[in-house]
């Protein structure tokens, strides 16, 4: 007889184990076959049109490799297939002119990895494993690992982008700059960069054509070591060889250190290099000397970025002698003259065992580069290829920002932006139109700092370079604000209204721009400190309040490449910006809106129009649609905050072709008022306005220009206002890219992934509705829809026992 | 099979139970995901700030976890310890059909109490312009996991005929699933130190569940007694072995086949899948996985009810 | 229609169902009687494919209840021991239900429903849930569960367990109308039950069948004598020992004596021939005693004592009367109360204590055997 149990058993176990292999089948399958639908309504997860169209466009390959660790950590374990995705997609978009190559690196093998790339500028990532204890996440530390996508388009150096995230925890990860969702937008940005970049020309060439002078300062030992004694002789020829390509434009200063002397720049010491042996004396190995014409000082304040040669040691001691600074050399002329305090000791066959061999590059626009320890460079070439590089770095054009913002005794509180700017690799140039009278065409972008403070002559100017194809960024200033008060603790922030003149109102009403008068507070803004001295210490107390806008990123609209990593930025005393559509549309021109404060917006109402001042005390926003500041303190003051009930409009961009506001029948140039300078030749003041090319171009206009305004942190600590400032640089940036890669880089939409924001202004009683709502809506319907199922049922009951007695009785 | 699934749906509704676990249900999000919101560190969700349910799908692997249980459990318990058992087994279909005319309802009615949380997505609209593709997405997430978890349910319940055991088992698989997430560092830490150990678990451990699956299912208390002791003793044995000395070499060999491991691992993590679709990715593996759980356990079901005839 | 053939149940070591074969034809009702335990039920599940069986197999409308079970579920309907009922639903939506889970629906299912509802009786609580019904209620919707797709073979376990006797009647009735075109098991405990409605019936204990025939068969089958009983105005000692010595008579037992009469039971070997012969020979002696008859008659046998003889003395088998099996009845049944649960004497206590209970209603008197009537004390303390 069979054994049907046995029987089943058998075959439960051998169908269980099929049933097993078909499933990982399956699901292998899914995996390998991967497809997947992207429901999100920025399709976040997916190319966007912008991108398809500029790989069309393109005319080189692209060619991406992505180095990645092949242990990430935990969490990141889809890392690679997340990027592969992205990859991949971009791949089929590119049509054969995108490829890719995934290149995983053992963990072991990192640091090795890096030496080679460091000079692509790939870095390592860094993440912490999410265990959600803080004491873990401490003691299994920081996971290093790899996930950098190399871009390579055209023939030029290869770029890096660094530490690409795949968002696994939305709290901490959305934060990073690089992560999947925006890796399609990171890599075509570098793309178009690289497109841009100049291709490198050969030494000679790039000398040629240098816009400016290049001032090279050469210092060196008199005596070589004994293992290289030519070293120094081959950094010599190789600045010879310098001067004899650019002419004029290589100035070569050189200066010799006397042996056995250590040297400093400016009370830095200069690098030198430690030798194992001993140098060799000058008089056993004399070396031709070089001409150097007249060199400027190597300023002091350099920053460190051309160290990155080896640097053996630092000399001990700084600055030991101030003779040797190159501010003070005069330099000899054409003759080699060894300095007359150097000191040459008869027995000494034998030296220090360090050595000078430092170049300098300085150009007259600021820019400079150190290079040094030529020791490894054994042959002319060899220096050259290394000062070639390096060269090509300080001399290559750049874009430049122009920007032009009042000044009050020499000094801008905008100022800080050029730094900013130039730390970013562009140029910020100050233009200051009552002196340069013109503007430079060459502008990637000009920005304009309080707008309606300029004179009639600088704004026409403005205007023609917007109508002939110019980007303008217009950022108009409602109030300053003194943060320093005199009052003790019942003190108010003063606030000064600067007023707009005529024709800036004007211009823009003709365009359809208007500025609202109201200050606008927003609530869980920055909280900007108000010093006031305390005591007769004079101490510096700061006393917080909320002035200054944060932009969150339900105030940007995402998919701009303008509100791109702004988030974040403050906007000190902001007004609302209002734009006439019926007028924008007359004229052509379509809007972009990039902030819009969404958040709880409310109106600063002053006691005193004319003379506003915001109380220290009593700034709570937490009221009404309408709160009446400090009622009890001071029943008779008016000044109160209106909630706005609307997003406020900050900053929008205009794009199309703008039509001059001076152009057509009898208008004339305007004249520069009497202050300004004598009018020399090119100035058209009172003449017929000459005729222009008109072409489209890009108009931003923001309400707020105070985010460097450097006064109003100055309370802070500099790693707070470096990170808060962080998003305001980068919304210069992205300024200056819109300029300079133009509509091609606007198309491409900046996918932040950050989530929409809850509508700012609901009432108490519509929150506490909808959590009734949430909570007990569906029990309530179910309640009745139970009561009404029963009564149903009891009612059908009843009627069949009637109808049933009705039989009976029948 | 529709006759079926028409009589479990009216079972559901037909009592006070059906509603009232509607109602917990609801409640329980409600109070979790826009009051307390302990997943993202608390607070209410207008404070949050956030137009988003993420607050929502983030806890509801945890509370489905606790309350799809009690949806599955009388599936077939119920029926075991009434004489409707033998009805129904003895009713003219394929037991593959009756079973999954009781998982559809129980799924159905699961989707009964999804709908059951629109308030939600209409205070979405309420207070702003959502995205709607993480919405569905979640749902969709939400719709399969739940899903998932009946078929474990459905399972567990075919097993006993008590219910309340139905119901702690099937939590308990459930809560393994959902916190089997959190065991990635560990593996990922024994991968690392202990490459031969994790794959040698990693070959034994499905041996050793199917063995105790296959004794569950066929009864057979001695095949997954022996089952478990041998792969306990294989698994600790290697994990005692890997943890001695090991020359350089010998770890390099198998630590690329770990590497496997882990990526197996995170294939067969169910909140990974679940995270990615709620992201507003529906992809491939996500569904095929959801849907080989479902298949699995309901086969598993079909299998342990259809072996009691053999009883 | 059906037919078992060589049926083996083991749960586990334990053997349920050794060897069982029989067979029901069309228009046919068997009677599958037995104590509780005795694998009446598990007989019943093997051939509703509830279970399978380990060893033999059955065939229901000519489908091997192993190879085909589906067909041979949609053959046959089937009353597990208790109702199979879902409280939470009315009996209509119940009925419907069973309906459409065998493939009824529409028209045929409301026709069919009409039906079963009037036959079983449900009107009046059709539109009741369930859960509210009474015992006999819900007896007869486990009935009507079994009818509604009109199955040729029914398989009733118990039906009548737990029915007042109006119900049982009912039920006997509904059994014997259902009979004409399809062929029927249904178990009982109860004796009178497998009599009145089965044609054929079946005894099985312990797992093995013990007999099979018509009630008549199995009643000659149990013993080899006719009861005679007699009673007697007056009192003579000598009596019993003059009444033993009639031709054919081997047994006398004295049974009360009251108001000057005295009752006796007596054995007489043979049929019912010899019967009335030893009547005339009883009836001349008394008068000769000086006694007066009061009463002389044949006292049929009833079936508990049919049953309970064919329990002890093991298989027969009315088709093959000699195929007695010895090993079984080397076995002794265990007599004492804390038996085992296959143990024999508080089953059969049981069994004619509620047959009892059933005489006292309006069924045909039953006598319990007096020598069961310790062992009956046990049960009822139980």
């Amino acid at each position: 007889m069979v054994n049907r149990k046995r029987n089943y058993t058998l075959y439960f176990m051998l169908f269980s184990v099929l049933m097993l292999l078909a499933l990982s089948a399956v699901n292998y399958l899914g995996m390998e076959y991967r497809q997947r639908i992207d429901l999100t309504g920025d399709r976040r997860f997916t190319l966007s049109e912008g991108t398809r169209s500029l790989l069309e466009k393109l005319p080189d390959n692209i060619t991406l490799t992505y180095y990645v660790s092949s242990e990430p950590p935990e969490k990141r374990v889809n890392l690679e297939r997340d990027v592969r995705e992205k990859l991949e997609e971009l791949t089929k978009a590119g049509n054969g002119k995108l490829s890719y190559t995934v290149e995983r690196v053992e963990q072991k093998n990192i640091a090795t990895k890096l030496e080679e790339l460091s000079k692509y500028g790939v870095e390592v990532s860094e993440d912490f494993q999410t265990t959600d204890v803080a004491e873990k996440s401490a003691a299994i530390g920081v996971n290093r690992y790899l996930s950098s996508v190399l871009v390579r388009y055209g023939p030029g150096e290869p770029k890096a982008i660094n530490g690409i995230v795949n968002v696994v925890d939305a709290k901490t990860d959305e934060a990073r700059p690089h992560r999947v969702e925006t890796l399609e937008f990171d890599i075509m940005y570098t793309v178009m960069k690289l497109k841009s970049d100049q291709r490198k020309p050969s030494f000679k060439q790039m000398l040629r054509n240098m816009s400016r002078p290049l001032n090279v300062l050469y210092f060196r030992s008199e005596q070589m070591p004994r293992s290289n004694p030519q070293v120094g002789a081959n950094v010599a020829l190789a600045l010879d060889r310098l001067r004899e390509w650019g002419g004029e434009k290589v100035k070569i200063s050189t200066d010799t250190i006397a042996w056995g002397e250590r040297v400093g720049v400016g009370g830095r010491p200069l690098p030198y290099v430690n030798t194992p042996e001993p140098t060799v004396d000058p008089k056993e190995a004399p070396e031709p000397p070089a001409t150097p014409p007249g060199m400027p000082p190597l300023p002091d304040d350099r920053d460190g970025d051309g160290t990155s040669g080896a640097t053996p040691g630092t000399a001990p001691g700084e600055g030991k002698d101030p003779r040797k600074q190159p501010g003070g050399i005069t330099p000899p002329g054409g003759e080699a003259a060894p300095k007359p305090d150097t000191p040459v000791k008869p027995e000494a066959k034998v030296g220090p065992n360090f050595y000078y061999t430092v170049v300098g590059l300085v150009t007259d626009d600021g820019r400079q580069d150190l290079l040094y320890e030529f020791g490894d460079d054994r042959n002319v070439d060899a220096v050259l290829k290394r000062l070639e590089d390096r060269v090509w770095e300080l001399v290559k054009p750049r874009s430049s920002l122009g920007i032009i913002a009042p000044e009050a005794g020499g000094r801008s509180p905008y100022s800080a932006l050029v730094n900013y700017i130039y730390q970013l690799g562009y140029t910020g140039r100050q233009i200051n139109l009552r002196q340069d009278k013109r503007i430079p065409p060459d502008l990637a972008a000009l920005i304009v700092f309080e707008p309606h403070t300029l004179a009639e002559r600088e704004l026409y100017e403005i205007d023609r370079f917007l109508a002939q194809g110019g980007n303008v960024v217009m950022l108009y200033q409602g109030y300053a604000a003194t943060m320093s008060i005199a009052r003790f603790d019942s003190g108010s922030i003063i606030l000064t209204p600067i007023a707009s003149q005529p024709h800036f109102v004007d211009w823009c009403k003709r365009l359809g721009i208007s500025f609202e008068s109201d200050l606008l507070i927003q609530k869980g803004g920055y909280d900007l400190a108000v010093v006031r001295s305390a005591g007769r210490e004079g101490q510096q107390l700061p006393v917080s309040l909320p002035l200054a806008a944060n932009v969150g990123p339900d105030d940007l609209d995402q998919g701009s490449i303008f509100a791109r990593g702004i988030s974040g930025m403050p906007l000190p005393f902001p007004v609302e910006l209002k734009l006439d559509d019926e007028k924008l549309g007359a004229q052509g021109l379509t809007r972009q809106d990039v902030i819009t404060l969404a958040g709880q917006v409310f109106k600063f109402i002053p006691d005193n129009r004319d003379m506003p001042s915001i109380p220290r005390l009593g700034l709570s926003l937490d009221g009404g649609p309408e709160v009446q500041l400090n009622p009890d303190a001071a029943p008779d003051v008016t000044t109160r905050l209106q909630r706005l009930g609307r997003p406020a409009l900050i900053a929008s961009v205009l794009s199309g072709t703008f039509k001059s506001a001076w152009q057509g029948e009898g208008k004339l140039v305007p004249r520069w008022d009497a202050a300004a300078a004598a009018p020399d030749t090119s100035d058209l003041g009172g003449q017929p306005v000459p005729e222009l090319k008109a072409k489209p171009g890009r108009l931003m206009v923001m309400s707020c220009a105070g985010t460097f305004n450097s006064e109003y942190f100055s309370s802070w600590r500099q790693e707070d206002v470096n990170a808060i400032l962080r998003g305001g640089v980068q919304f210069y940036q992205n300024i200056a890219d819109a300029g300079i890669y133009g509509d091609e880089l606007v198309s491409l939409r900046a996918k932040t992934g950050a989530a929409p924001r809850i509508r700012a202004d609901y009432s108490r009683g519509e929150r506490i509705t909808w959590y009734v709502l949430v909570l007990g809506g569906t029990p309530a319907l179910l309640l009745v829809f139970g009561f009404m199922r029963g009564a149903l049922r009891a009612k059908a009951r009843e009627e069949y026992r009637l109808k049933l007695e009705k039989m009976e009785a029948a | 099979m529709i006759a079926i699934l028409r009589r479990e749906l009216g079972a559901f509704f037909g009592s006070l139970v059906g509603f009232g676990i509607i109602g917990a249900f609801v409640v329980i999000m409600g109070l979790l995901s826009l009051l307390l919101d302990p997943m993202g560190g608390g607070g209410d969700w207008f404070r949050r700030g956030e137009l988003t349910m993420r607050t929502f799908f983030g806890i509801f692997p945890w509370v489905a976890a606790v309350v799809l249980p009690a949806v599955s459990m009388k599936l077939w318990a119920e029926d075991r310890r009434q004489a409707t058992f033998e009805l129904l087994m003895t009713l003219p279909l394929p037991t593959w059909k009756v079973a999954l005319g009781k998982y559809f309802a129980a799924v159905a009615f699961f989707g009964v109490m999804l709908l059951a949380t629109f308030a939600w997505p209409l205070m979405l609209i309420k207070f702003g312009s959502p995205d709607w593709g993480p919405v569905a997405g979640g749902y969709i997430a939400c719709f399969l996991l739940g899903a998932a978890f009946l078929a474990v349910g459905a399972f567990v319940s075919g097993l006993t005929d008590n219910q309340a055991l139905a119901f702690f088992l099937s939590m308990l698989i459930c809560l393994g699933i959902v916190g089997m997430g959190e065991l990635r560092p560990l593996v990922g830490d024994l991968v690392r130190n202990e490459p031969l150990a994790a794959i040698t678990h990693a070959l034994s451990l499905p041996v050793v569940l199917l063995a105790v699956l296959a004794s569950a299912v066929g009864r057979d208390r001695a095949l997954g007694g022996g089952a478990v002791m041998i792969g306990a003793v294989i698994n600790g044995g290697v994990y005692a072995i890997s943890t001695l000395d090991w020359s350089e070499s010998t770890m390099l060999d198998v630590h690329a086949k770990a590497d496997m491991v882990v990526a197996a691992f995170a294939q067969a993590s169910v909140l990974d899948h679940f995270k990615e679709i709620e992201r507003g990715i529906v992809n491939t593996n996500g569904l095929v996985f959801f849907a080989s759980l479902i298949v699995l356990f309901v086969v598993l079901n079909v299998m342990s009810l259809e072996s009691r005839r053999y009883g | 229609m059906i037919e078992a053939r060589g049926i083996t149940k083991y749960y586990g070591t334990f053997k349920a169902l050794d060897d069982v074969s029989f067979h029901v034809n069309k228009g046919e009702v068997l009677g599958f009687l037995g104590p509780n335990g005795a694998g009446k039920s598990t007989t019943m599940k093997v051939l509703t494919t509830f279970i399978s069986a380990s060893e033999g197999t059955a065939t229901v409308d000519g489908f091997d209840v192993h190879a085909e079970p589906e067909r041979v579920r949609s053959h046959l309907g089937y009353l597990p021991e208790t109702p199979p009922l879902y409280g939470d639903m009315t009996v209509e939506e119940y009925l419907q239900f069973c309906g459409r889970a065998r493939g009824l629906s529409g028209r045929e299912l409301t026709a069919r429903l009409k039906v079963v509802v009037e036959d079983t009786n449900l009107l009046p609580k059709l539109k009741s849930p369930i859960v509210e019904l009474s015992k006999g209620y819900r007896q007869r919707t486990g009935i009507a569960q079994a009818l509604i797709h009109d199955p040729p073979v029914l398989i009733l376990d118990e039906p009548t367990s737990g029915l007042d006797p109006h119900q049982i009647i009912e039920i006997r009735k509904l059994i014997e109308r259902l009979s004409v075109n399809k062929a029927i098991i249904f178990s009982t405990h109860i004796l009178q039950e497998a009599a009145a409605v089965s044609s054929r019936m079946v005894i099985i204990n312990g797992g093995r069948k013990i007999a099979d025939g018509t009630a008549d068969q199995l009643a000659t089958l149990a013993t080899g004598t006719t009861r005679l009983k007699l009673l007697v105005l007056g009192n003579f000692a000598g009596l019993p020992q003059a009444l033993k010595a009639v031709a054919g008579i081997v047994e006398v037992h004295s049974k009360d004596t009251a108001e000057g009469y005295s009752r006796f039971s007596l054995e007489v070997k043979g049929g019912a021939k010899a019967a009335r012969d030893a009547c005339v020979d009883v009836g001349r002696l008394v008068v000769k005693c000086g006694l007066n008859v009061a009463e002389l008659a044949q006292d049929p046998m009833t079936l508990e004592d049919v049953f309970l003889r064919l329990l002890q003395s093991g298989p027969r088998d009315s088709q093959r009367p000699d195929n007695r099996r010895v090993d079984f009845l080397q076995e002794p049944a265990p007599r004492d109360a804390n038996a085992t649960e296959m143990g024999l004497p508080s089953e059969m206590v049981q069994a004619a204590m509620a047959a009892r209970a059933k005489s006292e209603q309006n069924l045909p008197p039953v006598k319990s055997k007096s020598d069961l009537k310790p062992a009956e004390e046990e049960g009822g303390r139980a």
